[in-house]
Formats: C-alpha cells, structure tokens, sequence
C-alpha cells in the first residue's frame, strides 16, 4: 500500500518553483529557438524575394537589349552578395542565358523541384531543398506583359544555420543562466515565505495540543499577516469556547454530579457512557469501573428493563415507570424515565432512576388521610346503618329476654324467626363494617387485571347505605367485562370520591336550594384514542380506552372552577366538608395509570367526569368469590387461638357443627405450649392475628419451627391488608375475614385441608 | 584580359544559343532603336506588338540593342524580323544595303529643334558658341544631324566652336539641360508634349527647329513571309485616331496615324539629310 511521507511547505514551493521554472525555461528556449528559427527563415525569404525581383528587374533592360554580356557581368556580381550560393537567367523555354556557374550556360535549367512552391505570390515561387541547405527563388523577367525569361536564385541557409545555432546556444545558455539564478533565488523566497508559515504551523500545534499563544509574524507578504491575525484571532475565539465549554461542562458534570437521581447514559450497544455520583454510591461501583461495559452484565437487575431500553432506541420516545422496584430491593420504589440521547443520528439512552420510596410513603398517608376525610363523609351514614343492625338484634334480644322472664313459651316458628331476625341484622352489621374495612384499609400498590363493573357494584353498594337517601345511583351495566390493569383499592378511591362530590353537589352545596337530592349515572364505553384525539390530550397514547361517564345533576361549575379543580386544598366546600384533596388524588391516581381525566359542568346543570383508563388485555384475576366450597363433615382436631372468649366459644360451636374436635386456648403463649406437646394431633389451627403478649405473627413462627407443616388459618377483624399480607407472607395457608359464619369457616377449612393451600 | 576573354567567349555561345532560340517558328523579332530606355520602348510598343500577335499568330518579342552600333549590327545581321530603325538610321541602313525594307510610316512628321532654359538668355544659335550642348547622338538627325547641317551652313566650324555630348536618350537630354549641366540640349521637339516633360516644359524655351522628318519606318526583314507582311501592315494602318484604344497608342507615339510606305517616301528627307 502507497505511503505517503509530508513535506514541508518550503520544500513543495521549492520545487513546485524548480519545476515551473524549468517549464519556463523549456517553453522560452523552445519558444525563442522555434521563433529565431521562424523569423530567420522569413528574413530570409524575404531577402530572397527581394533580391530575385531586383535581379529580374535589372535584367529585363539586358534581356531586352539583348545585352548578355553585360547581363552576365550582373549576374556574376549578383551571385557575389551575402548569402546568395547561384543566379540564373534563362529565357521563356529555360535555355541559361546567364547564370553564376559558366558551365550552365546554354544548357535548360535544371533546378529540383523547384516547381514545388513553398511559397511565395502568384509570380514567385519558393522552394527548399530536401537537405534544407538551399533556398530557391523563381521569378519571371516581364515587361508590360512582355515576358523574357526567368530568374533563379539559390541562396544557402548555411550561414542562417549557422547564426541560428549560435543564437539558440547562446539563448539557452542564458536561460539557464537565468534558471540557476532563479533556483537561488527561489529557495530563498520559500525560506523566506515558509519561515512564517512554519512557524504558524507550530503555534497551530501548540493551539492544537491546548497551548493557546499568539504568532508574531514579519513578512511582507499581506496574505501571510492576515492569515497570522486570524489564526491569533481563531486561537483566542478557541480559547475562549473552549473555556465556556469546559464550564459549561464542568457545570453540567456538577449538577449531573450533584444530583440525587441516579444517572445512567448508554449507547446503542448498551455500552454505559455516563455514570454519576448517586449511581456509583448506589452500586459501589465506580464511574472507572462503569464506563464502556455492558449495562446488563454490570448491572444485571436491569435486564428485565431491556424491552424498554430497545423500545426508546428504536423510537427515540421518553418511556417513564412508576414505582419500580430495582436491584432487588423490593422495599424502595423508584421512578425509571428512559429518555433518547441521539448523537451524531446514533441513539443511546438515558436512564434516570428517583428515589421515591418517601414520595411514596408520604403518598400513601396522604391517601390514608384522605380516605378518612372519605370515611369521615360516610361515616353518618354507616352509624346509621350499624345502628339499624344493632337494632334488630337488639330488639330481638330484648323480646327474648322478656319472654324468658316472663316465662313464655315460644314456638319453634317464633324462635326461628327470632333467630332469623338477628341473623339478618347481624349479617347487615357485618356488612357495614365491611365497607368501612374496604373504604380505610391500607395496602401495598397492587396492580392487578379487574373488571371495572365490580368496583361501580361496590361502590352502589356503599353509596346505598351512606349517601343522601335523596341522591340515586343508576349504573347502565353491560354484560361486557371492562377489564383494566390497575390498583383496584385506588381506582376504587377515584370514583369513590369523584361520586361523593357528585352527591355533595346534589345536596349540601345546593346552599339552601328547595330542590334536595339528584341523580348519579354511571355508564363505561369502550373509546379508541387516535392521533386527532392526541393533539387535544396530549397525555393520551393511540389505543383503547374504557371511558367511564359519571353525570350529576349537581349544582355544576363555572370554568374558573372547573380549571382549578384538580389543584391539591382547592375546594368549594365548607372546610368541614373538605380539605380540597379529593380530586388531587384522583387526577393523581388516573395520571399514574396512563388514563386522564375530562370535566364538563355547566352551573346549575350537573357536572360530567369523564375518566379514561387504558384497557388491558389480561384477564380478570380470580377473586375466590362464588366458589362452591364442599361443606361436609370431618374428624380430626383443631387448636382454636384466640383471645376473645366470645369467638373462641363461636369458633368451638362451628368446628363441632362441621365434626371437630376443638381445643380452645385464650393467648399465643398457651397456644405454643399446647403446641409443642400435641402437635401431631392437632390437623388444623385457626389463630387470632392480634392478640396481647404473643400476636398471631409470633405465635405462627414458632409453630412453625415445632412443625413446619402446620396448617393454619388466619383470623382478624382486620382487611386483608398488608400486616395480615406479612404474616400470610410467612406461609400461613389462608386468611378468614371477622366476623365469620359456618359458610365462610367451612370454605376457609375446605381450602387448606382440600386443596392444600 | 582573362575575364574579357571569358565574357566574349560567353556573349558567343548565347549569340548561338539565341539565335537558336528565335529560330523557333512563330516568334518574330521586333527589333527597335534604342532611342529611349529599353523599357520604354517595350511600353510603347507592346498594344501594337499584341495587335500583330493576334492578327499574325506569331509572338512578337519586342527586343533593342544596348547601343546604336550594336542595332546597326544586328540589322546587318538580319537579326530582327520587324525593325523600327531612327529616320537617318533607315537611310543609312538602305545606304548600305541591309536586308529590310519600309512597309509602314507614322505620321504627321516631327521636328528636331535646340532647347534652352527661358532664364538662359540664349535665343539664337550663334550665342551657344563655346557651350556645351546635349545631343541624344551621332546618328540621330532631329536630335544632331540638322544642327550640325545648319551650323555648316551658318559657316560655323562645328568642331572647334560647338561642344557636344551625346547622352544617347531624349529625356537625359531634357533633364540635363532643365538641371543647367547644358546650355543647350538637341531633341525632337514634339517629346516635350510627353507627360514625363509636362513639369518642366514651362523653364525651357525652343530657339531653333529643323525642317520636316519623317516618323520613324516600321520595316520587314526581306525573307519575311509576304502574307505576314501583309497582316502586319494591314495591323497597322487599320490603327485609327477614332478608336479609343487606338488612339491612346498615337498619342504615345506621338502620331495621328500609321500609313502603308516604302522607300521612296523617304527619299525627300534623304535629299534634306546630307548624308
């Protein structure tokens, strides 16, 4: 392969000067030799002609008076001229009457090719001899259209020859002359004009390796100076960028540095290019260590995120995740944005993870305390209700003691009946509580595939008991499943608070309105978000959405209203009516499940929410409702944990109905040693979550170091919640709502010992 | 003495080798006196010489001698198919009896006469005494012979009270004479009409004239064909004043007309002559 070597200026002008002046040299001696040559031949030919006219002219006086001897005197003198080799005079039919060499006469001429005219006029003719020593010239002698012959004269070219030779040797002498001068003189220019230039070319190595300095050049040469100014100039513009570039990248690298994400930059090969602080703090590895490996063998919890990272490569779109957990760590959250850095037409990605595990935290105080603003506006409603559980009991109770006092028989149909009553009432009690429980339960983000009728069915049910008696629900079911993946609690929450507003709106805003009370109505569709749709919400992606419609006929909102309705303490109502937090966890809510919200009120018309929620494609999770549980009789024993006599006696009373025997013991300390002494007969244990000195916890730990494959069945009063979630987490078999009846007891049995749970 | 030699022995070879050469048929010599410069006769002469071609066939080569000797010469020689010899010289020519004789003459006839400047003083020939006259030469009557017969019969010795130089051409005569290198100048007077004279015809005055003579003769070699001859006169006295071309060779020629002559025409001047 060709290597080329670099060479310095003054040696290219150097020889670019050599080799133009040898051209010129060249050129010139060919030029002035071919032009000596060219005006020497027209010189002489021009003598030529000159000289044979004159001659035809003189001899035609001769040749008309017949003079011949005088004529060859003439031409013996004429032949003596410079240059001229032979004259010849001959008449009309080439017979020599005259010529310089005597022994010609009267013989015809005899001149080569002479008839082969070089040039001349129309009387002249010229010819060159093959060997181009001589020259001929061919002229008549005429007089007045008198013709008396012709003249030839032979000129030798030895002497032009002869003068031209010298004349191109002593040419080319001078030229060469001229050439080494030149050479000198040359070389000593591209010294001259190269030292500036070399000396540019090394502050330019200087300007190249940092060391930006000034050139101070002398020349005279007004191109060099200005090319001197502007590379002194270009060295300060240099200078100065790179200075602001080196803070601004110095400042960029501090609050890259500085910031509390953690920050990751990769390439399109999934090559890590960036690497802040908070990230080298987070993994222990450090920015040397990071830079230029792969980011899934170094970190290797990001691979589950792959599909993402390609995903924002290939469109060079934002992606952001919520509440992520990383590294394994399942007890911190993270934001995850995976944004496109395009560089030079390549894409990388950056990823920036946030600690929002306080965020979260505090989030999820705020939506507890907002749930028990929730509460709090349910609250009237539900005492009411339990009040009139409580009161068919009661009543009931109180009719059977006064029977009893009293000593009155009562028939088996009243007893049922008796029974019946407080069956009913104690089941609408238990109800009631239940709702509270589903409304005021804390527990972790769950996002799972539900359908959202069921939450709407729930929320009926709630509103029946709690809500104004003048507001009605109406909600157009379809047969239809609506199923969306999300957190059921929140989304429960959303339009638990958005249909609370409604029916604030319908009843206590109404300010003293005659009209009380209204209408909810519910309904979901199906809606396809496309592009056009986009520009008016650009929150919204292309694809399927389940819009639910929420209509009151509510006291409605002005636009002024309607724009600030989503901002966190913004309420219309009394403040001890609201804190104005509702809606901001609503619009928060929707937003972290992709769906958005839109709002049409017109004042005293009713008020229309209309939340979107993207459609999942997943199927509903089984609830375990419905199930038909084998309700038989069984043998064996059952240890029976809880502090509550009451319970315990139930629990007894149930276990026997379905063929157990039950031992009963009152704490998780008589619990464990009971335990440890019977463990082999005791088939099941049904333990009270929380009880004083031992809890439920404890008590199923060390159970289950006694026997590991103890069956258990958790109790409590409390929802399914995160702290029974903890202690199920610790492989208790199955949980069983307070209060319980046979049914529900007979289906929890029935899971652990049938289908091994 | 060896060039001389050389040159005569050449000048003899192209004397043979020429007269070779115009033995060739169809060219005739047309041999003129040479009383003006070589090219000017051919000038003169040439229309007519192209009438002959046309009319006879033959090329007619328009040729002179360097000298009156050498003319005389080559007509004794019979050199010349067709001559124009000077009047005295046809006279003598037939005195000494060369082949030729007269077929045609120019006229009107001319005169030989004395030029002087107007500012000479001089209008009579007794006061060119002791001067030195031009003459065109010894043979020429209008332009010596007259005023040598004059002077004879003034009783004036021609030899020791008349100098002359003969010049042998009429225009070196003028020029000398309006250049005051001579008194007096001898030519045939009719010439100063020439365009040639035209600028210093006005600073000369003509202080004697001769009597009449004849043009010049157009005469043929003896061996001439006869038809030829024929053509030839019929050439020339078919020339007319009238007609354009014509006329612009008279005036050349200083004549009016060309008529058919033979000897006898000139036998009046050969009584005036004196030979």
């Amino acid at each position: 392969m060709m290597k080329f070597r670099f060479i310095n200026f003054a040696t290219v002008f150097s020889l670019s000067y050599i080799f133009i002046l040898l051209l010129l040299y060249f050129a010139i001696v060919t030029l002035f030799s071919f032009n000596v040559k060219r005006i020497m031949m027209n010189d002489l030919f021009d003598y030529g002609t000159t000289f044979t006219k004159d001659v035809a002219f003189i001899a035609s006086d001769m040749l008309i008076s017949e003079n011949y001897v005088e004529l060859q005197e003439f031409t013996l003198e004429a032949s003596e001229r410079k240059n001229i080799y032979r004259v010849s005079i001959a008449d009309n039919n080439g017979l020599i009457l005259s010529d310089s060499d005597f022994e010609s006469i009267g013989y015809n001429m005899n001149i080569p090719d002479v008839t082969n005219c070089l040039s001349g006029d129309k009387k002249m003719c010229i010819h060159v001899s093959e060997n181009k020593k001589y020259i001929y010239f061919k002229y008549p002698v005429e007089v007045f259209k008198q013709n008396y012959g012709y003249t030839i004269i032979s000129i030798s070219t030895k002497s032009m020859l002869t003068t031209y030779s010298e004349t191109r040797r002593k040419s080319t002498m001078t030229a060469f002359l001229f050439l080494i001068v030149g050479v000198f003189i040359g070389t000593y220019v591209a010294k001259r004009v190269s030292a500036p230039i070399q000396n540019m070319v090394f502050v330019a190595d200087e300007i190249a390796k940092g060391n930006y300095r000034e050139i101070k050049v002398i020349s005279p040469i007004t191109e060099i100076v200005s090319l001197t100014n502007s590379l002194n100039d270009m060295s300060k513009s240099i200078k100065s960028r790179e200075h602001d570039l080196t803070t601004a990248r110095s400042y960029l690298e501090n609050i890259l540095e500085s910031m509390p994400s953690l920050l990751i930059a990769i390439n399109n090969k999934k090559y890590i290019s960036q690497w802040n602080s908070s990230i080298s703090i987070f993994t222990g590895i450090s920015i040397d260590a990071a830079i230029g490996k792969c980011i899934f063998e170094l970190l290797p919890f990001m691979k589950k995120f792959k599909n993402q990272i390609e995903r924002v490569i290939e469109s060079a779109e934002t992606l952001e995740l919520f509440r992520e957990n990383i590294n394994n760590d399942e007890s911190r959250y993270y934001n995850l944005v995976f944004f496109p850095i395009i560089a030079d037409g390549v894409t990388g990605v950056g990823i920036r993870f946030d600690d929002v595990t306080e965020l979260e935290i505090m989030n999820r105080q705020l939506v507890q305390a907002q749930k028990m603003e929730t509460i709090g506006n349910l609250a009237g409603g539900l005492a009411h209700d339990f009040n009139n559980a409580l009161g068919g009991v009661l009543g009931t109770l109180s009719i059977l003691k006064f029977r009893f006092e009293n000593s009155d028989k009562i028939s088996e149909k009243d007893m049922k009946q008796y029974i019946k009553t407080m069956e009913n009432s104690s089941l609408r009690a238990s109800g009631v509580v239940k709702q509270l429980l589903t409304i005021s339960r804390k527990h972790e983000v769950k996002m799972e595939a539900f359908n959202l009728l069921d939450i709407f069915r729930s929320i009926k049910k709630i509103s029946a008991s709690t809500f104004d008696k003048s507001v009605y629900i109406e909600i157009l079911d379809t047969d239809q499943e609506c199923v969306i993946d999300a957190d059921r609690g929140q989304i429960e929450q959303v339009f638990m608070n958005i249909c609370i507003n409604a029916c604030h709106s319908m009843t206590i805003m109404r300010n003293g309105d005659k009209y009380w009370g209204g209408k909810i109505l519910i309904d979901i569709g199906l809606f396809y978000a496309d592009e056009v749709f986009n520009v008016i919400h650009p929150d919204a992606e292309v694809g399927n959405y389940y819009v639910t419609n929420i209509r009151d006929t509510g006291v409605g909102m002005n636009s002024s209203v309607i724009n600030k309705i989503f901002d966190p303490f913004f309420s219309t109502k009394d403040e001890t009516k609201g804190t104005g937090l509702g809606l901001a966890m609503v619009y928060n809510i929707v937003k972290q499940h992709k769906g958005f919200i839109d709002v049409y009120s017109e004042v005293g018309q009713g008020t229309i929410f209309k939340v979107y929620l993207p459609v999942s494609t997943k199927l509903p999770s089984f609830t375990g409702k419905n199930q038909n549980y084998s309700f038989k009789k069984r043998e064996g024993t059952v240890l029976v944990v809880d502090d509550e006599e009451m319970i315990r006696d139930t629990a007894q009373g149930l276990f026997k109905v379905l063929g157990y025997t039950v031992v009963t013991v009152e704490n998780g300390a008589q619990a464990i040693e009971y335990f440890k002494e019977n463990n082999e007969n005791i088939d099941l244990v049904l333990l009270d979550m929380v009880m004083p000195l031992k809890s439920g916890r404890e008590t199923y730990i060390e159970m289950k170091e006694i026997d590991p494959d103890v069956k258990v069945i958790l109790a409590s009063g409390f929802r399914q919640d995160e702290r029974v979630q903890d202690v199920m987490n610790l492989g208790v078999n199955t949980f069983l709502q307070k209060p319980y009846i046979l049914d529900s007891l007979a289906q929890a049995v029935s899971l652990v010992l049938d289908h091994n749970t | 003495m060896c060039k001389s030699m050389v040159l005569l022995v050449i000048f003899i070879i192209i004397s043979i080798s020429t007269t070779s050469v115009f033995s060739y048929d169809k060219v005739l010599k047309f041999g003129i006196f040479p009383y003006q410069s070589s090219k000017s006769l051919v000038k003169l002469f040439g229309p007519i010489a192209s009438r002959i071609e046309k009319e006879t066939e033959y090329e007619i080569n328009i040729v002179t001698a360097p000298s009156y000797e050498e003319y005389m010469l080559r007509v004794k020689a019979g050199d010349y198919d067709i001559i124009m010899p000077c009047t005295a010289c046809y006279l003598s020519i037939k005195k000494k009896g060369f082949p030729y004789e007269a077929v045609a003459m120019g006229t009107p006839p001319f005169y030989g006469g004395v030029i002087v400047r107007k500012d000479s003083g001089i209008s009579n020939i007794e006061q060119l005494k002791g001067e030195k006259i031009a003459a065109i030469g010894p043979f020429s009557y209008a332009a010596y012979i007259y005023f040598r017969n004059k002077v004879k019969e003034l009783g004036y010795s021609m030899k020791n009270e008349y100098k002359f130089i003969f010049l042998g051409k009429l225009d070196s005569v003028v020029f000398a004479v309006v250049n005051r290198r001579f008194k007096a100048g001898l030519i045939r007077i009719d010439a100063l009409e020439s365009r040639v004279f035209k600028s210093v015809k006005k600073d000369l005055i003509i202080i004697d004239k001769s009597e009449e003579i004849p043009q010049f003769p157009f005469a043929v070699n003896l061996s001439l064909d006869k038809t030829i001859v024929k053509s030839i006169v019929r050439v020339l006295t078919n020339m007319s004043i009238h007609n354009k071309q014509d006329m612009e060779i008279f005036k050349r020629l200083k004549m009016k007309s060309i008529v058919e002559a033979n000897d006898s025409d000139y036998d009046k001047f050969r009584k005036i002559y004196k030979e």
